[in-house]
């Protein structure tokens, strides 16, 4: 019995620190895509400004944090964030 | 005298009973007794008579008026009556609003009819798109030379004219996709073109030719019309799922993926496409990623396709083969994300009719110089390595050809006239004055040896890239690209590079400008080329017969070209992009 608790205690510092290192691993930009916090919300919608381009055509592909979207589904997303602000939601 | 008054009386009297009664008649009717006319009847006739008499029976005519009822009859008569009525009354309020009920119902159902040509937009509207892709911009040629074209619709006059500058369109996509099903794709894309040229006619063989059509200002061709299969490898395994089949005047393997792997189409072309290989032409090829776990690890295209381009008319009896492949050793989650390794294969012919195949072609004075060049075969190929991010990508590329950049390649953006046409003078017959002597014509001779025959290398080596800078909806763009037109030639005057670097502005969504400047320097010093070690490649610097002298005379081709190497051409650029 001696010999477990001192296991046990090693398993939950393990798992402790692996916690932490998976929370300071997730970068502030991360933190919206990751899925706590929505993509559309304040402060955390993809901007086009902020993505990459893939390809200029009709429409436009555009990436960002790891999700494609098309140059219309980037503009919605600004557009609806617009009105919310005006809104003053 | 007291007769006729006596008759009188009694004529008056009877008068007088007759009225009297006919008014008691009237009385009856004009106010019936309760109990009505009492008449009497023949037993035996039927007739009625006012009066009674023998054999006469009473009959009495009218209203016949009930007893007057108990009250209770009475007051339950009027219950009776009282409730029948606000039944009839409930019953009818129930129908009206029933009817109201179903005339709501009714303009309900009619609000929702649609027209037929509604319902047709509907299904139209899910199985179409229609967009546009334009590029326009200013250029200000501080420096004026010979060279390729950036890309279509871009040419600049020769030296000399420094400072040119002009706003363009150097594109205009109108893209209408067509989506019948799921499986099959339409596609048409005109595009707008600058003509060039002077209205004379233009042979497509060596025994005809067709009248030019050239308008001279900006027209519209079909870029793109292909028809689109869908799902041609989806049979085969869930890894080759979005394959796709496509058949007409479509986009190659190489061109158009560069320009995605690149990003700025709008700025300049890719390395291949500045070379001369266009990036749509007539064929069938086959294209897609090879996914395993939502990964791809490779990405190819391949296909069969004219030796002309999408613009051109196709006059060869062969046709040329292309084929892409690239590789992500470690996924790509989108398109070309991560380490990519690609390499790129054409094989092909040139656009001669095959009646020309066995006609010499040649140069000036000798219309042999060339050989059977028409008929010669040319390659391309490319190797890439490649790393692309969300906020940057850079890519190098090795390239080599063989017989792919002929002096036109050389001056799509523009040439000497003596190149296209040479002197009269510059031929076997001579004339009454040197070639030798006019502008730019050695210039155009050797460059018609160096890059005219069969026997020419290609070897290029390129780099490009885009980084986005930080809290800005800015990317620093930029390529460089080394090219030598033809390798076995030593200190080859017409190696060039040219390089763009710029800033390039996201807008939004829809718009992007960059500011840039975009340069072709040909790089060696100017030393005297030799004429001779000219002739090696093509025999064009001949002697030619001085027929003014007669005898035996001769111009004698000069011992070496002076001012061999072309002038740079420099540009101050301003470009825009317009994709919906």
């Amino acid at each position: 019995m001696e010999r477990i608790k001192p296991r046990l205690a090693y398993l939950a510092l393990a798992a402790t620190l692996a916690a932490c290192a998976r929370f300071t691993a997730l970068s502030p930009a991360t933190w919206g895509a990751s899925g706590n916090t929505s993509q559309t919300s304040a402060h955390l919608i993809p901007r086009v400004q902020n993505c990459g381009v893939l390809d200029a055509g009709s429409p436009s592909r555009f990436v960002c944090n790891g999700k494609v979207y098309t140059s219309f589904q980037l503009a919605k997303l600004r557009e609806n964030e617009a009105k919310k602000y005006a809104s003053g939601q | 005298m007291n007769s006729p008054r006596w008759k009188r009386a009694v004529a008056s009297a009877v008068a007088g009973a007759m009225l009297a009664a006919n008014l008691s008649t009237l009385a009856f009717a004009q106010s019936p007794s309760p109990r009505g006319i009492t008449l009497y009847e023949d037993a035996k006739t039927g007739a009625l008579y006012r009066k009674p008499g023998r054999g006469r029976v009473a009959v009495t005519l009218g209203f016949d008026e009930p007893a007057p009822a108990p009250a209770p009859v009475v007051e339950k008569q009027v219950q009776e009556l009282k409730q029948s009525n606000e039944e009839l009354r409930a019953e009818f309020d129930s129908s009206q609003q029933k009817l109201l009920s179903e005339n709501a119902a009714l303009q309900t159902r009619v609000d929702k009819i649609e027209p037929a040509w509604i319902d047709y937009l509907d299904n139209f509207r899910n199985r179409y798109r229609v967009g546009t892709v334009v590029f326009g911009g200013y250029k200000l040629y501080t420096h004026t030379g010979f060279g390729p074209q950036q890309y279509d619709n871009n040419q600049w006059p020769g030296p000399g004219n420094n400072l040119y500058n002009s706003f363009d369109i150097d594109r205009a996509y109108l893209n209408f996709y067509f989506f019948p099903t799921p499986d099959w794709t339409l596609r048409l894309t005109p595009d707008v073109y600058k003509s060039y040229g002077t209205a004379t006619p233009t042979s497509n063989s060596h025994n005809s030719s067709v009248s030019s059509n050239l308008a001279g200002d900006l027209n519209y061709r079909i870029k793109f019309a292909s028809i689109q299969y869908n799902k041609a490898l989806d049979w085969l395994s869930d890894a080759t799922e979005g394959n796709v089949l496509q058949i007409g005047a479509i986009p190659n393997p190489m061109i158009p993926w560069e320009e995605h792997l690149s990003t700025f189409r709008y700025v300049t072309a890719s390395p291949w496409n500045y070379l001369g290989l266009s990036s749509a032409q007539f064929g069938l090829s086959l294209s897609g990623p090879v996914k395993f776990n939502e990964l791809e690890y490779f990405d190819y295209g391949a296909g069969v396709f004219t030796n002309a381009k999408y613009s051109q008319l196709e006059q060869s009896n062969t046709k040329q083969v292309m084929g892409r492949i690239s590789a992500y050793p470690f996924g790509s989650k989108w398109d070309t994300q991560g380490l990519g390794i690609t390499g790129f294969y054409d094989y092909g012919y040139n656009n001669a009719p095959p009646d020309n195949a066995s006609l010499n072609t040649g140069f000036g004075p000798n219309p042999n110089a060339f050989g059977h060049v028409a008929n010669a075969h040319l390659t391309r190929w490319a190797a890439l390595l490649h790393y692309t991010a969300e906020e940057w990508g850079i890519a190098a590329e090795y390239d080599q050809g063989h017989n792919s950049f002929p002096g036109a390649n050389l001056f799509t953006g523009n040439g000497p006239t003596v190149f296209f046409t040479p002197p009269a003078t510059a031929t076997a017959a001579g004339g009454t004055t040197s070639p030798y002597g006019v502008p730019y014509y050695n210039f155009s001779a050797m460059t018609a040896a160096l890059l005219g025959n069969s026997r020419t290398v290609q070897q290029g080596f390129d780099l490009m890239g885009h980084v986005h800078i930080p809290e800005t909806p800015l990317r620093l763009i930029g390529l460089f690209q080394w090219f030598e037109p033809n390798s076995k030639v030593n200190n080859d005057p017409l190696d060039f590079y040219r390089y763009m670097v710029g800033v390039e502005w996201q807008i939004n969504e829809f718009v992007r400008l960059a500011v840039d400047t975009q340069n072709l320097q040909f790089y060696h010093d100017q030393t005297p080329f030799s004429t001779t070690y000219a002739n090696s490649f093509a025999d064009v610097f001949l002697p030619v017969p001085n027929t003014k002298t007669g005898k035996g005379a001769v111009f004698a081709p000069p011992s070496s070209i002076t001012d061999p190497v072309p002038r740079d051409t420099h540009v101050v650029e301003l470009n825009l992009e317009f994709a919906f």
